[in-house]
């Protein structure tokens, strides 16, 4: 059983680094591989979508075969251009002093901690969350056992939100060959440390080995993103898939690689395929990708909507299917969340900040890592927010925020998110609280 | 919703994690928590200007040190509470089959689910019929999920082969003269199939 489970995540780790390779994407090992695991599974999400649309019934050999072999004969036609897209690790320098030796036995022990935490918990409760039962498992199992796209209006309070998540998990019972909802648990976990393997590979990229090992502890810190890891709820999953967009749009710019900005792209139409956030978070990326373009050097009109462009083909190329499919259904979207409602600005103003500030500081969700941000922040240096990766972070973070304040201000989506602090908000929150911890860790000194 | 909260200082929810002492669920905690941050930051402060002259370390360092060493402590905190978490999991659930597990989790749902497995055809069209709120309560999400596919509670059929009547008061009332009954669960909740 594990075998098969193993397999059904090795091989969108081969989907996805086949694609990387066809786009000849290069970067570490480490985001090669995790970012392939990402990918894969939207792209298998995707094919399923194709194969439901078309009326075929989703088996693992309709799903896999065609699958395998169109990257075997994608593979065929690249092999001329067989060179490396990953480096391999260099090792960790071994004349670390005493202090160094001691943080980075300490990051290890906790991180491991943090992860033997969640995929323990996830492996004594089967699935059993709200939306585990309501609306995500309830779907994959529907899909596992036949169903088709038609049949989504059968979950009338459910029937717009995206179904990347739910195509996965019936594609690991697929592979599995039986529904297991124990098994099925063992992924969640992987999401998490998938994503933080990501997560450190980018700020080591733009920072130092030892602020990208701070970054990935003060994420772990949080006790909402572990526990996270341990549920059936698209939140982590999400969390990866809105937050390597992020990611990719700096490096492409800051290492000129048109590569990167096309899977930014492809990445962000998966996030709108995972969450219907996902669709509202294009809006952010237009923003940070202005933002580089009037920060790069290279500031013309002309290259900034080249660049907008080779961001939004990929991405609406890879979130259309599943607009339409909605369209063609009358599954409906977003259920009136986004109705204007700007007359209640003035009232609404007090209480989003105060529901949003208790959340943020008086929660057990964050532990104090938002008050250790506002400290960080005011104790800063000047040339503490020269570097380009801190000011991108720090601006991704304050569009985030402006993006859910804005909504909450003046769009029905108050009544989600802050009538009650103890019930979305936190979940809208995590979406991109890792670029709290990444901040702090980048506004403390590098000591490489 | 099952609890695994008891005697915990962070209570763990899909939606908020509380931090409390004892039964009352309050956030009062967190704001001790900041009165003695702040107070701790102070004496941090007090003693770096004392020993300004011989050392290297600026009011800024210390008072980042300091914030850091309080998480430090927060989380160690919170280890502890994870780790009661876990082993009050471990307790709970170590050792069960799956269905122990759901048993122990849903009780009542669940042993119903269990009884209209043995008590239905396979593959037939399913009607649920209850008095719970379908909005508002995960019940009736439970049965369509467990159910499915041996029942299909999932598509609004007008022609279902069998009745799942739960939680329904005066059940034998719902079903029409053309099922019969075939299991009574409990005085709410039964399962009648088409008479043929």
């Amino acid at each position: 059983m594990i075998f098969f489970f193993v397999m059904a995540l090795v091989l969108p780790v081969l989907f996805g680094f086949l694609l990387l390779k066809a786009m000849r994407f290069r970067s570490s090992w480490l985001s090669v591989a995790f970012l392939s695991f990402f990918l894969g599974l939207g792209i298998i999400a995707l094919w399923m979508l194709f194969l439901l649309i078309i009326n075929q019934p989703l088996t693992f050999y309709s799903v896999s075969l065609p699958l395998i072999l169109f990257f075997l004969i994608l593979q065929w036609l690249l092999l001329k251009n067989d060179s490396p897209i990953c480096s391999w690790p260099s090792l960790l320098p071994f004349s670390l002093n005493l202090s160094r030796r001691i943080f980075l036995y300490g990051a290890v022990f906790f991180i491991s901690y943090q992860m033997y935490f969640a995929f323990r918990t996830a492996s004594l409760a089967p699935i059993y969350t709200w939306d585990g039962i309501y609306a995500i498992a309830i779907k994959a199992k529907y899909f596992f056992f036949g169903g088709n796209l038609a049949g989504l209006k059968n979950f009338p309070l459910t029937s717009s939100y995206p179904i990347q998540m739910e195509l996965d998990l019936a594609w690991l019972a697929l592979v599995l060959n039986h529904w297991d909802d124990q098994m099925l648990k063992y992924v969640f976990p992987v999401f998490l440390s998938a994503y933080l393997a990501l997560q450190y590979d980018f700020v080591k990229e733009f920072a130092s080995r030892s602020q990208a090992l701070l970054s990935v502890v003060l994420t772990v810190c949080s006790y909402f993103v572990v526990y996270h890891a341990t549920v059936e709820y698209r939140s982590i999953y999400f969390l990866a898939y809105n937050l390597i967009p992020v990611f990719l749009i700096f490096r492409s710019f800051k290492k000129n690689e048109t590569a990167a900005l096309f899977l930014a792209g492809i990445f962000s139409g998966l996030s709108a395929f995972v969450k219907l956030e996902g669709s509202g978070h294009f809006l952010i990326y237009i923003l940070l990708i202005l933002y580089m373009t009037l920060d790069s050097e290279k500031r013309s009109l002309k290259a900034g909507w080249l660049w907008q462009v080779r961001f939004m083909g990929p991405a609406l190329f890879v979130a259309l299917p599943f607009w339409l499919v909605k369209k063609a259904y009358h599954f409906g979207s977003f259920e009136g969340r986004l109705d204007l409602q700007g007359g209640e600005f003035i009232n609404r103003l007090g209480p989003v900040l105060l529901t949003t500030l208790q959340n943020m500081f008086l929660s057990g969700n964050w532990s104090i890592l938002w008050f250790v941000l506002l400290v960080f922040i005011l104790t800063a240096k000047k040339e503490s927010f020269r570097p380009p990766v801190v000011q991108y972070i720090a601006v991704s973070l304050v569009l985030y925020f402006s993006l859910y304040v804005g909504l909450g201000l003046f769009t029905a989506t108050y009544a989600v998110l802050f009538y009650d602090p103890e019930i979305n908000l936190s979940r809208a929150l995590l979406h991109f609280f890792p670029l709290c911890p990444i901040l702090i860790a980048l506004l403390h000194e590098r000591k490489d | 919703m099952p609890s695994f909260a008891d005697g915990l200082i962070y209570i763990p929810s899909w939606n908020y994690i509380k931090v409390t002492i004892g039964e009352s669920g309050s956030i009062l905690p967190v704001y001790f928590f900041y009165l003695m941050l702040s107070g701790l930051i102070l004496i941090a402060m007090v003693l770096c200007s004392r020993f300004k002259k011989n050392k290297a370390l600026s009011r800024r360092d210390v008072l980042r040190n300091t914030v850091l060493a309080v998480l430090a402590a927060m989380v160690l905190l919170q280890i502890g509470s994870q780790q009661s978490f876990l082993t009050h999991r471990v307790q709970r659930f170590f050792h069960q089959t799956v269905d122990e597990k759901y048993t122990n989790l849903w009780g009542s749902p669940y042993r119903y689910v269990r009884f209209a497995l043995v008590q239905t055809p396979q593959n037939c069209a399913g009607k649920l019929i209850t008095d719970l709120n379908v909005q508002t309560t995960l019940e009736p999400y439970i049965l369509k999920y467990f159910l499915y596919p041996h029942v299909d509670l999932l598509a609004e059929t007008v022609s279902a082969e069998c009745l799942i009547v739960f939680r329904k008061n005066n059940p034998e009332q719902s079903v029409p003269d053309n099922y019969r009954i075939v299991g009574q669960f409990d005085e709410q909740s039964l399962i009648a199939v088409k008479r043929k």
